[in-house]
């Protein structure tokens, strides 16, 4: 039967209960309960207080027989046990079978360590010779490089020793505080007109003569442009 | 999650087992599992492992059914598991071991019933006899 909280609660308040925390009522499904037992801390009630329960009846020879069976009966309990416990024992882990077994164990792990160094070793050698092969050619390699940058060096030097050549024959046309005088001289005896005129068709005019009449046809020059594609 | 009712609980060292009845009817059909557990621990708990069943209501021939493995009960035995009463009445009767005093107890109590009912009816028979 399903009843709101507010029905329930005034029936259950005067019997000394605290509703919400001895019967754990859920708002969402509420069962009721009839009976229930009364919590510790009540008092015995007035009914039961001088209430001696009756002590139970037992048939003497019943009692007698029914000890001496138990008896008998933890005895040979006792014995299937250790029967059991024996059996356990010489069946389990330190049993000789199973010490068998472990000693077949260790000597298959050491057979197995065995074949396993046997392998290692032939990877090893295999390694070495691997080893051996790329170290030598990345000597050669090396050995390439030294070579390579050693001919740079000596072309570098080469080139540096041509230029140092060439600046030495330029030198002796240098003007020197000895040759000043001379070397004005010679300026001053032949001058250098840098003035020219071309014509449509590529023909230089020296100087001030820029009249086409003035210079002779055949010994007209003509510029020479570069990258031209005629 | 719910538990597998064969077995797989954790093996926890140091302490007690037992092998007990574990209910797995339903309501007014009751039906066991036997089964070694903690000791300690709920019925419904995970069990270790499920040695057997027992079925106390009888079938077509009123018998009452009751399956073991005796190879691991004699492990879990062996083992140091304890037994529970019923488990070890059953077992009893079982031939596996000793028959237990309760067994006794309640033939005879039985036996005790029988007469007296016997009795009773001789008695009224006669009673009706002489009238």
């Amino acid at each position: 039967m399903l009843r709101s909280v507010n029905a329930i609660y005034p029936n259950l308040q005067y019997l000394g209960l605290q509703v919400w925390n001895d019967l754990k009522l859920s708002p969402v499904c509420i069962q009721c309960v009839r009976w229930k037992r009364k919590p510790r801390w009540l008092p015995v009630a007035k009914s039961k207080l001088f209430r001696i329960p009756e002590r139970p009846k037992i048939d003497e020879s019943e009692d007698i027989e029914l000890k001496r069976l138990h008896d008998r009966y933890r005895t040979e309990m006792r014995s299937v046990r250790n029967y059991f416990r024996q059996e356990f024992k010489e069946t389990s882990a330190n049993s000789l079978a199973a010490l068998q077994g472990s000693k077949d164990e260790e000597e298959e792990h050491l057979r197995c360590m065995k074949e396993n160094e046997e392998w290692n070793k032939q990877v090893a050698l295999l390694r070495e010779q691997r080893l051996t092969k790329i170290q030598e050619a990345r000597k050669e390699i090396i050995l390439a490089k030294i070579i390579a940058f050693e001919e740079r060096e000596k072309e570098q030097l080469e080139k540096a020793e041509q230029m140092v050549r060439e600046e030495k024959e330029r030198a002796k046309f240098y003007i020197t505080a000895d040759n000043i005088d001379k070397a004005i001289e010679d300026a001053l005896i032949s001058p250098v007109d840098h003035n020219y005129a071309i014509d449509l068709e590529g023909h230089i005019f020296q100087g001030h003569k820029t009249k086409p009449t003035d210079v002779p046809p055949d010994k007209l020059e003509k510029v020479q442009v570069q990258g031209l594609v005629s | 999650m719910p538990f597998p009712a064969s077995g797989g609980g954790a093996y926890m060292r140091y302490t007690p087992k037992i092998i007990r009845f574990a209910r797995h009817g339903c309501t007014n059909r009751p039906f066991f599992h036997i089964v070694v557990m903690e000791k300690r621990f709920n019925q419904h708990s995970q069990v270790i492992e499920q040695l057997g069943t027992y079925d106390p209501l009888g079938n077509q021939y009123n018998e009452r059914l009751v399956a073991l493995n005796f190879e691991r009960v004699r492990h879990w035995l062996g083992r140091g598991a304890d037994t529970s009463y019923p488990v070890a009445e059953l077992l009893g009767l079982c031939g596996f071991f000793p028959i237990h005093p309760r067994c006794y107890m309640s033939a005879w109590r039985n036996r005790k019933a029988a007469e007296t009912e016997a009795a009773a009816q001789e008695a009224k028979s006669e009673g009706q006899e002489k009238t």
